[in-house]
Parts: structure tokens; C-alpha cells; sequence
């Protein structure tokens, strides 16, 4: 049995209870999903190397295989913190001036990367984005800030 | 907003196409593209599928993602730029891909905060109806245990019997604003109309209430001659909606009547129960239905759910509905009310293939048995007829219960509904036994609140539509109508009413007001058990300290509520401003002495409340217990009731309570009491205990001050869980078709 601590596994049984079905646990498209709830933060390409699929209902994950799971992606270190976030988006500040244009960091979110679609963009810009100014430039920081200040879901 | 880049116009539907440089020239991520596209890096879409963006792939590239990968690159990523294009460009691809990631994060998160508010509303409902269900098992006890209540139940009421007051009696005239609209017999579509125009406004939206009888009557008049099961066709029309719990919402009625027209011979509906409780709206939905059948009996077909029910009723809310908009004819508007629902049918089968019941069935449901049932007998579900030879009795009260309150379950097999406490829990065995021994081909129900308004289950044998949106909080989840074909191959509209008020409102915000709902009504039914958890928490913490473990926080809330939450979860909101050390559980107590948390309370009904303003019940009871019909019960004999009534509720009253009640009841002090005293002394000693405890908060007010993070909380629950009301615009409405599930 993977070595996570009591406390954590009540909180995987509760995403289990969740989004899966009992008896079968989840389906492996949500492997994403429950990991992220449980406060990680793995690439797509990790969810799949760890057994992620990408339609429903190829394979289901019980609880005894999801916890070495857990515990391996949590050992990932790649987290990145603000100022990591500061520094690449710093990039596209010509003024140096802490803005940069919306429009730049939309197509970077919809073209690079693990790129995300139409509708995950504007639901990203909605919750988390001030409105742009005249000439498109938006405060960048403040972005970010608010994207990290997600309250923690579990303790 | 979102569309000014230029390079998108190439290309913005999330699928990359090759950008014009020309265009692009200012554009930073278009310069890494052609850096990019020197480098040929392949991108993963969103669905996690790689996707190249030109052609052929180098080895640089696929190393370039490599490197992505690998642990610790952010680390060699640290290095200052060197100027060269290429760092540039990994690093942009970095930020991109960081960002992402959060974003899904962000997601996730938001989506477990939305099941756990969901699983809050949900459990808590189910809870209350639990009560309820015990009430009804309670009297069953009396029953059992007086076994002379079963002669005395012979003056029981009968389907021949007609309950409520004779046409004759007179009717009080109402203050306050009144809608001026006349209506006559019959109702046709020029009454409907105006009723809708009367009713979409926030104020006048009254019918006098000789109207408000005068369709009672008439409709319980017209369904007492229609069988248990309606028989539905779709010969003539080639297609049939069907709708189901509205639950009070008005306006959602009218959404679907709006998008999908009013009933006539060419376009008719069945209305699966749960008319009325929860919402504002009840008595306007049921005398529009009610309306609508009588303007278009061929066309409008309405099943009994489990609200359709006095006991329900008393609690749930439509009861003090009725009170608050006719406070002078009340009494006589609910008991022509309770007429209607003795004879609202059953359920009804369409073209005999399919079943649509409000709840579900069991391994024992019978049609046969169903269809030949005298209905009429059963004007509560919850309070059962008395009548002699009771086997009889409890095996058709069971096949009633279980279509109007089982839930489908994924697991196999067929079990008691412990959640519920009425009907049962039936699995895809079930469902196939019971579709093939009634050579039916699927069966449509009601009953359960779901996010997008409609489910499949069991293989697509069984379906829940459900059409109250915004049911828990505004923007909780879509309601839904069905529309069949001939070939009864479904299609479904989904909609939210009011889609205006929610569309202004951020995500976030839109968050906040469903967790702030599903806080107050958690913290409400917290109430009931204050005294209870005070206890406990006392209990873990010997030196008084005012903290305990989280641990034990946990224990105690499931142990006295026994409502399955995820406590771990709530406990930032139900004990605000503490650590996950040491969990202050004096500020979850105060959380339930606020403001905004009593006057809810207040605004609700409990239990006791509901069973007290069930009057017919408590008399139901005093009956039961004065088996001589002497007028009056003896002392002794209410004991015997009291024990039962303590072991079906139990943390409600202890005996020593009842016992004092008892004596408290004997007026005179002859050692016996008759109705009257029974019935006060039921609402005095609720009264007593409620003027108890706001003596005791008033005392704690004044020398202990609640948390700053308590009140907060209990500002921002009171800012958002405020309601306004306006004039109903069926057009204000986010409706989307949803095709057949394969």
C-alpha cells in the first residue's frame, strides 16, 4: 500500500464517493480531475503517463490503484511558483511596464503548450482577468495572483 | 473582448492554422510560431491528443518536449536569457503550459466545491424528508401498538366520504391588492391567458379567492372520474412533453409553456407531480395546471407526486403559502386542495409501452394492483386511512409509497430507501424484471434534482426529468422537458429561467450564492441539534478550552447530524478563522446563533412545527389514543403514545418533556385531557421552548460578542442569498436542445 498519510486517503475516499461509482471507482478520464481536487498539479501528458485516458468508459481506477498514483504525482516537483509565472509572462512587457496585451496571452493559452479551447479561455478571463484597457493591455500579476489564490479545497 | 487578435481570425476555433506573418508582425506569440515552426514542435490540444502544427518533425522538437517533462528543468530555466529566439520561445511555451495547468486546477477545484454544495442541499432535503417518513411510521406504531384504534378507525374516512366543507359555507373577503381579471365555468384558453398575465406579476398576482375555489371543485370533480392510470396516446398528436417536478416555480412553467406552447389536441403534456412546497410560486403552478386540464382534458394529464400531500405540505412550505396569500380562507382552500390530491391519478402509460410515475417502482410493484386501488381513500400517503383488516391495508400503501418515493440506484438489487425513508431503492435488475413483466420499454420518473434536469439510467431504461431550475439556489442546476416522437424516441430542452440574473454574475460570484445557500440551509438544520453538539464538543474538550481536534470536529458534526457530509471540507466555512490544528468549535456554535441563520430558521418549519399545523394529524393521534371516544385520553394512555413518539424522534422531545407536557396539558387537573387541551398544549409547550431559547441567546448576546470571521461569514451569507423579486419573463430564458443519448 502506497505510503499516504490516514488523513489524506478520507479525502481521496471523498472524491472517490464523488466522482465515482461504488465498487468501481473512477473512470480513468477523470484521473486529471480527482488528482487535481486533491491539491496536485500534473501535466496532461503525466495524467496519461500514469494511466489517464482520453475518452470515458475504457478503464476504471479503484481506490488501492489511484493511491500510488497519488502519491508518485506528488512527488512531482514542478509546481512553479508566482514568480516563475512573472518572469516567462514578462516577456511579451515590451514597456516593462507590468501589462501586456490580452490578445497575446489568449493565443498562447489556445496555440501553445497543452493548449486549452474557446470556452476554458473565456472562463479563465472571466474569473480570474480585469478588463482590458483601450489598447488591449491588461495587468498581468494581478492575473496570476488571482489564479493562484484558489482557496485549498482539502486540508 | 477576446477576439482582437489579429492572428485569430486565421484561425480561433482552438485548432491551429498557420498565421500570416504579415498580419501578425506586432504580435509576440506569432514571432515564437515562426520560431516554432522553424523548430517544428508539435502542441498538445486539449483533449490531450498531440496535434503537429507544421510539418514534419526534427529531433530538436520532440527533445524540446522532453525537456518539458523531465524534473527539474524549471530549475536549468533559471539561467538568464541569452537573447537567443529559442529560450524565448520554451520559456513562453513554459508560461503557457504553467498557466494551463493552474487553469485546470482552478477547475477541478471548482467543480468538487460545486458536488460538496450539491451533496449538502441534496442530503439535507432528504434528510427533512426522512423526518417526515417517520412521522408517517409513527402513526403506523399507534396503530400497531392500540389495537382498539383498529374498531375505532371504522369511523375512518372512506373514498364515499367527501372531507372539507359544503359548498354553502361562506368565504371571508381578503385585504390587500387583488387581481381584477373575472373567471367562469368552463375555463378556456381566454381564461388561461389572463390568469398567466395575472400571475407573471410580482404584485396583484391574486385570484379572488371564489375563483381559486371554483377551480378546485371543479377539477377535483372532473379527476375523481379518470382511473389511477391516465392512458396516454400519441395517435393523434405523433408527439408528447412531458414535464416534471416544478416545485412551485412559476416561472419555469411558464418558460416551458412559452418555448413549447400550450397544450392542445396536436401538442399534450404529462406533468410527473411535485407541483407545489419549496418554491414561492406553488399555488399559482397547480391552479394554472389545474386550469390547463380543465381548458384541455384530452391534452393535460397530471400525475400525483409525493407532495401532492398534506404532510408534506405542512412542512415543506405550501401550506404557509396558502396561510400568507389567503390568510382568511386558508382553511378552506386546503381542504378542497387536499380533494384534488386524493384524486389526481396515479401515474400514466403511454401507448402502452411506457410507464411515467413520479418516482419509481419496486420488485414488488403491481399495475394491475395499482390500477384497481380505491385512491380516493388516500389523501395523505403519509397519514394512513384507518380501516379494518390492516394487512390488506399496508400492502397497498407500500405499492403506493414505492412509485412515489423510490430513487434508481446504479448497484444491483433492491433495498428499503434509508435515505429517504419511504419507497425503496431499485437496481437495473430490477428495472429489467419489472419492464418485461409489464412488457413495458422504459419507464420515465421524476423525484431527484439534476444538474442538467434529466438523467439515463439503467441502460437508458429509465429516465429523470426534472423541470425546476435554479431548485437549490439560483443557479444550482437547469430544469428540463421531454419531448417524444411517435416512435417515443426522446429528445430534451434544457433551460435556466431568469437566465438574465445569473448570465451578469462572474463564476465566482455565481459560486458564491449556491455555497452560501447550501451554508444557510446546512446551518439551519445544525440548529435543531445545537443543544446536541454543544454537548459533544464539550465533551472532547475537558479544560474548556473552546478548541478541539479536527478529527473530533468531524465526529461529533456526523455523529448528532447524520447527514454524510464531507466535514473535512466544510470546516473552513462552518468554523471560520481557524487553523486545521485546533478547530474553535464555539465559532461554529455562534455561526448558528447569527442573525441571518435564525431568521431562516424562523422562516422554515420544523418537524414539531409541521405536525402542529398539521392539525388533522394531531387529531388523528388523539383518536387513535382515546379508543372509547370518551372525548377524552387518560394521562396513562398518552404515555404509551409518548414513548412511541420518542422512539421515532428521537433528540426532538425526551420523555421527561413529554411527561411534563402531559401534565402541563391537564388543565383542570383531573387526570385527563380532551382535544382541546391536547391541541394547545402542543402549541404552548413549542412556544415555551422557543421563548427558552431566545431568552438564552439574548443573555449570551450580551456578555460574549461572536468572532469577527462568524460575522463576516454571516454578512456575506445574508448579502448573498438575497432574492428580488420581479415581474416573470418566460423569455428571459437560456434554453439549449439536447438530442438522444445513444
Amino acid at each position: 500500500m502506497a505510503d499516504v498519510p490516514k488523513r489524506e486517503v478520507e479525502n481521496v475516499e471523498f472524491v472517490f464517493e464523488v466522482m465515482g461509482s461504488p465498487g468501481e471507482g473512477i473512470d480513468a478520464f477523470d484521473l486529471g480531475d480527482a488528482l487535481r481536487a486533491l491539491n496536485l498539479n500534473p501535466t496532461l501528458a503525466l495524467i496519461e503517463k500514469m494511466g489517464g485516458t482520453k475518452k470515458r468508459n475504457e478503464k476504471k481506477i479503484k481506490l488501492d490503484e489511484f493511491l500510488p498514483i497519488y502519491s508518485q504525482v506528488k512527488k512531482e516537483k514542478e509546481q512553479g511558483c508566482y514568480e516563475d509565472f512573472i518572469e516567462c509572462l514578462k516577456l511579451y512587457d515590451k514597456e516593462e511596464n507590468g501589462t501586456m496585451l490580452l490578445a497575446e496571452l489568449q493565443h498562447a493559452l489556445l496555440a501553445l503548450g497543452e493548449s486549452l479551447d474557446d470556452e476554458q479561455v473565456e472562463n479563465l478571463f472571466a474569473d480570474c482577468m480585469d478588463p482590458e484597457d483601450d489598447e488591449g493591455f491588461i495587468p498581468y500579476s494581478q492575473f496570476i495572483q488571482r489564479l493562484m489564490s484558489d482557496p485549498v479545497v482539502f486540508d | 473582448m477576446l477576439r482582437s487578435c489579429v492572428c485569430l481570425q486565421n484561425g480561433g476555433s482552438g485548432k491551429r492554422r498557420s498565421s500570416s506573418v504579415e498580419d501578425a508582425s506586432s504580435c509576440r506569440s506569432s514571432e515564437i510560431e515562426r520560431v516554432g515552426a522553424s523548430m517544428q514542435t508539435t502542441t498538445l490540444g486539449s483533449n490531450g491528443q498531440p496535434q503537429t502544427l507544421t510539418p514534419p518533425t526534427s529531433t530538436r522538437a520532440s527533445s524540446l518536449l522532453q525537456l518539458f517533462q523531465r524534473k527539474g528543468w524549471c530549475k536549468h530555466f533559471r539561467k538568464p536569457l541569452r537573447g537567443m529566439s529559442a529560450t524565448r520561445a520554451e520559456k513562453t511555451i513554459r508560461a503557457a503550459i504553467f498557466i494551463q495547468k493552474w487553469y485546470r486546477r482552478h477547475q477541478a477545484r471548482q467543480e468538487m466545491r460545486k458536488r460538496c454544495n450539491w451533496q449538502i442541499f441534496q442530503n439535507v432535503e432528504y434528510a427533512c424528508e426522512q423526518d417526515q417518513a417517520e412521522l408517517y411510521k409513527f402513526f403506523n406504531d399507534l396503530i400497531k401498538h392500540m389495537p382498539q384504534a383498529i374498531e375505532a378507525g371504522n369511523k375512518g374516512q372512506t373514498s364515499k366520504q367527501s372531507i372539507g366543507p359544503e359548498k354553502s359555507a361562506t368565504l371571508y373577503e381578503e385585504t390587500g391588492e387583488m387581481a381584477r381579471i373575472q373567471l367562469e365555468l368552463p375555463i378556456q384558453k381566454k381564461h388561461i391567458d389572463l390568469m398567466i398575465d395575472v400571475f407573471r406579476k410580482k404584485r396583484g398576482n391574486r385570484l379572488h379567492p371564489k375563483y381559486v375555489c371554483m377551480i378546485l371543485r371543479e377539477a377535483a370533480k372532473c379527476l375523481k372520474q379518470m382511473p389511477n392510470l391516465w392512458m396516454v396516446s400519441t395517435a393523434v398528436s405523433q408527439q408528447v412533453t412531458i414535464c416534471g417536478d416544478l416545485h412551485g416555480k412559476l416561472d419555469d412553467l411558464l418558460v416551458v409553456l412559452y418555448k413549447n406552447g400550450l397544450p392542445s389536441a396536436s401538442n399534450p403534456y404529462v406533468f410527473n407531480g411535485d407541483f407545489v412546497d419549496r418554491g414561492k410560486r406553488g399555488l399559482e403552478v397547480l391552479l394554472l395546471l389545474l386550469s390547463l386540464y380543465l381548458a384541455f382534458p384530452n391534452a393535460v394529464f397530471l400525475n400525483r407526486g409525493n407532495h401532492e400531500d398534506s404532510v408534506m405540505n405542512a412542512r415543506y412550505g405550501f401550506i404557509r403559502e396558502v396561510e400568507g396569500k389567503y390568510p382568511r380562507n386558508h382553511k378552506r382552500l386546503l381542504s378542497l386542495i387536499d380533494e384534488v390530491y386524493r384524486w389526481l391519478p396515479l401515474g400514466s402509460i403511454l401507448n402502452n409501452r411506457v410507464l411515467i410515475v413520479h418516482g419509481g417502482f419496486s420488485d414488488t410493484t403491481n399495475l394491475d394492483l395499482i390500477k384497481s386501488i380505491d385512491r380516493g381513500k388516500y389523501v395523505s400517503i403519509l397519514r394512513p386511512p384507518l380501516m379494518d383488516g390492516e394487512a390488506l391495508e399496508k400492502a397497498e400503501w407500500q405499492q403506493i409509497f414505492d412509485i412515489m418515493w423510490s430513487d434508481p440506484q446504479a448497484s444491483q438489487g433492491c433495498k428499503p430507501n434509508a435515505l429517504r425513508g419511504a419507497g425503496v431503492w431499485f437496481g437495473p435488475d430490477t428495472t429489467e424484471l419489472f419492464l418485461k413483466r409489464h412488457r413495458l420499454s422504459y419507464v420515465i420518473r421524476s423525484h431527484e434534482c439534476k444538474p442538467n434536469g434529466h438523467e439515463f439510467m439503467h441502460d437508458n431504461k429509465v429516465i429523470t426529468i426534472f423541470s425546476a431550475s435554479n431548485y437549490y439556489a439560483m443557479g444550482s442546476n437547469k430544469g428540463a422537458y421531454m419531448r417524444l416522437n411517435n416512435q417515443l424516441v426522446p429528445h430534451f430542452v434544457q433551460y435556466i429561467s431568469a437566465a438574465s440574473q445569473t448570465k451578469e454574475l462572474s463564476f465566482k460570484q455565481r459560486m458564491g450564492i449556491v455555497e452560501c445557500a447550501a451554508l444557510k440551509e446546512l446551518a439551519v438544520r445544525m440548529r435543531e441539534h445545537r443543544d446536541e453538539l454543544e454537548a459533544d464538543f464539550k465533551k472532547y474538550d475537558p479544560d474548556d478550552s473552546g478548541c478541539i481536534t479536527i478529527s473530533k470536529w468531524c465526529f461529533v458534526m456526523e455523529n448528532v447530524t447524520k447527514l454524510g457530509l464531507p466535514w473535512r471540507l466544510l470546516r473552513d466555512k462552518l468554523a471560520p478563522g481557524t487553523d486545521s490544528q485546533c478547530v474553535n468549535y464555539v465559532r461554529t456554535l455562534d455561526l448558528l446563533d447569527t442573525d441571518v441563520i435564525m431568521e431562516a430558521e424562523a422562516d422554515g418549519t420544523s418537524v414539531m412545527d409541521a405536525l402542529y399545523a398539521n392539525k388533522a394529524s394531531l387529531e388523528t393521534i388523539f383518536n387513535i389514543i382515546d379508543a372509547d371516544h370518551s372525548g377524552e385520553i387518560t394521562l396513562d394512555e398518552f404515555e404509551k403514545a409518548i414513548d412511541l413518539l420518542v422512539a421515532h424522534m428521537p433528540g426532538v422531545y425526551s420523555k421527561d418533556e413529554m411527561l411534563e407536557k402531559c401534565r402541563m396539558m391537564d388543565l383542570n387537573g383531573d387526570g385527563k385531557v380532551d382535544l382541546n387541551e391536547f391541541l394547545e398544549a402542543f402549541r404552548l409547550s413549542d412556544l415555551s421552548r422557543k421563548e427558552q431559547q431566545e431568552e438564552y441567546l439574548r443573555k449570551r448576546s450580551t456578555c460574549q460578542r461572536p468572532s469577527e470571521s462568524v460575522t463576516r461569514l454571516a454578512d456575506t451569507i445574508s448579502r448573498n442569498t438575497l432574492v428580488v423579486e420581479h415581474d416573470i419573463d418566460p423569455t428571459d430564458c437560456e434554453a439549449k436542445v439536447v438530442g438522444q443519448k445513444s
